[in-house]
């Protein structure tokens, strides 16, 4: 039998989204799969070949047991007080122990700050093909390939492994899950002792939020890297200032240390629903789109064109920002007389 | 402390259309300026000042043509005592895991550092694969480095500005995140005396491996590439400074928010 791997991630007694976005991915592979070996084979044949959806869930108790159980045709199950906080190292070696002989067809695992260390590390212990942060896939010619992005989104790539066996890291809200079928999946409960992890984790703190709260705001001025100097944070102030707006930011903007990192909007800092975002000089990398990809209204300046801020933009100018703010400072300042 | 820091060449691509050469593999690269993968340029400060504070020397690896030896030279400009090439153009996250664990099986090191993702294929894979090989204990996204010996004690960016704070002894790996420091400026004379500074040179066959072993480990390959198809684009606004300014200053009025 084939089967299609998938580690489910949860916090607080939760599963998270993205191992339902990775289990609708699965069904889906899984019901084109099945279709096209029914086409090629005996129905009985295709029944030996078909593929399952395997659940890994590595917890400190049983409390999510009945509910994986519900969504995976079988569920390997791992009770452990090691698995009470997600150190990766833990993980990794389990899931070798787990998967050396059962080598499922694909692994799925989200491609965040948990599934970054662990799914390279894996797919090169266990020799697989490895496809990092997909977004997308294609059949062609019954070969199946994946989409990634180079260049912080403006490029796709169509990458495919030669490898027979895979691992993909799956990016976040890439696979929307569908209306998901509950199942009575079979359990298998695997035990084992005496792993010791040489690294450890103390624990978990959040962000301190300064004097600004960048999520109450109505209206967020937002820069990028397009701003180009330190020196013309004062004109975005002004400007701010003058449409009654708080100022924002994308990742290089803290990295350089030009505003603190309770500025920041993405998916390394904090998420904003305001009822008009200004992204200036913001090219879209997706960090930063799923961050304010639920603002009512989006107006985006940037040089380029084709920077993916557009496609999330409901409004776009392609200009230099440093001319457009001083002249759209003054309108406003107009209107407002 | 003994510090290797694998280095990326990257094109700049910040605010330019991309166009994509007639191979349909690769971008055109012929009019971009080149220079280190941001990432590792922080993950290449942070070791020089760990240099300064514990002492010790820092190494750096890239694996690439000769036109890579240019990042090389400006770690070397900054800081770094050796640098070492492994000749060859690779992208496979698999393959540049094993190719480095082989040079670097040849030093005694106590860290090694990576930049958590390179700004032109954003695999983010390097660092965890190269572990694998030297089956080292590893954390990505580290935004913080306190040396409390034996250990190193670190914090690591999880999602929505979340922090994972976590010991690792040494040697280990870290991948670095942009942010965690400064990176400095090479000063122009430490520049011009890098040009005459030794880089070592490895190919497959110093390595102890060959193209069919290399062949046999890949674990992706690129069918083409495509520019993005963008759905639900915006709505263009045109005309003089003056004139957007005019229509965007109107949208904003309509939403009531003046």
């Amino acid at each position: 039998m084939k089967e299609i791997f998938c580690l489910v991630e949860h916090e607080e007694g939760k599963i998270k989204d993205i191992t339902l976005e990775a289990l609708s991915l699965a069904r889906e592979l899984q019901s084109r799969c099945e279709a096209q070996l029914q086409s090629r084979c005996e129905a009985q044949l295709a029944e030996k070949f078909s593929l399952s959806v395997t659940a890994g869930l590595f917890a400190p108790d049983e409390r999510l047991l009945s509910e994986v159980s519900s969504l995976f045709d079988e569920t390997l199950f791992i009770a452990d007080p090691l698995f009470s906080d997600f150190n990766s190292e833990s993980f990794v070696d389990y899931l070798l122990w787990a998967l050396k002989e059962r080598k499922p067809n694909f692994i799925l695992i989200g491609h965040n700050s948990f599934g970054v260390e662990i799914a390279p590390y894996l797919a090169a212990k266990l020799s697989y093909g490895f496809i990092p942060d997909i977004i997308g896939y294609e059949i062609v010619d019954s070969n199946l390939y994946f989409r990634h992005e180079f260049y912080g989104g403006k490029i796709i790539a169509l990458l495919s492994s030669p490898k027979e066996r895979i691992l993909l890291t799956l990016r976040s809200g890439a696979f929307k899950p569908k209306e998901i079928k509950t199942v009575s999946g079979k359990v298998t409960q695997l035990k084992r002792e005496g792993f010791h992890p040489k690294t450890r984790v103390l624990g978990y703190k959040e962000q301190p939020t300064g004097d600004v709260d960048i999520t109450k705001a109505d209206i967020v001025v937002g820069i990028g890297r397009g701003i180009k100097d330190k020196a013309n944070l004062s004109l975005v102030e002004e400007f701010a200032k003058e449409i009654g707006g708080v100022i924002a930011c994308s990742r290089p903007i803290v990295d350089y240390g030009w505003l603190p990192k309770d500025r920041l909007v993405g998916s390394s800092g904090k998420t904003i629903k305001p009822k008009i975002y200004l992204a200036l000089g913001i090219s879209g990398a997706f960090q930063h789109l799923s961050g304010v990809k639920d603002a009512e209204m989006i107006i985006a300046v940037n040089k380029d064109a084709e920077a993916p801020i557009f496609s999330c933009a409901h409004y776009g100018v392609v200009g230099d920002l440093l001319k457009i703010l001083p002249a759209l400072k003054e309108k406003i300042k107009e209107i407002k007389s | 402390m003994k510090i290797i820091v694998a280095l990326k060449r990257v094109p700049e691509f910040a605010e330019v259309d991309l166009k994509i050469d007639e191979t349909g593999k690769d971008i055109r690269k012929d009019n971009l300026p080149f220079t280190i993968n941001e990432a590792d340029n922080y993950a290449l400060e942070e070791a020089l000042l760990l240099k300064e504070k514990y002492g010790g020397e820092i190494t750096v690896l890239t694996v690439g043509e000769k036109s890579a030896d240019e990042v090389l030279r400006l770690a070397m400009a900054k800081g770094a005592e050796f640098a070492v090439r492994i000749e060859g153009d690779y992208r496979d996250p698999v393959i540049l895991g094993f190719l480095l664990s082989r040079a670097i099986s040849e030093f005694s090191f106590d860290l090694i550092l990576c930049g958590s993702f390179a700004s032109d294929d954003g695999y983010a894979a390097l660092g965890p694969s190269l572990a694998s090989f030297l089956k080292l204990p590893f954390a990505c996204y580290v935004n913080r480095i306190n040396f409390s010996p034996p250990l190193l004690v670190i914090e690591r960016e999880l999602e929505g500005g979340k922090i994972e704070e976590k010991t690792l002894p040494l040697p280990c790996l870290l991948t670095i995140s942009t942010g965690i420091n400064t990176p400095r400026y090479a000063s122009l004379l430490g520049i011009k005396r890098s040009q005459a500074r030794e880089i070592k040179v490895l190919t497959l066959n110093s390595l102890g491996t060959n193209e069919k072993e290399i062949e046999e480990m890949s674990s992706l390959s690129l069918a083409y590439l495509s520019k993005p198809i963008r759905e639900a684009k915006a709505l263009f606004i045109t005309g003089s400074a003056d004139e957007i300014s005019e229509k965007v200053a109107k949208l904003i009025k309509e939403r009531g928010l003046l």
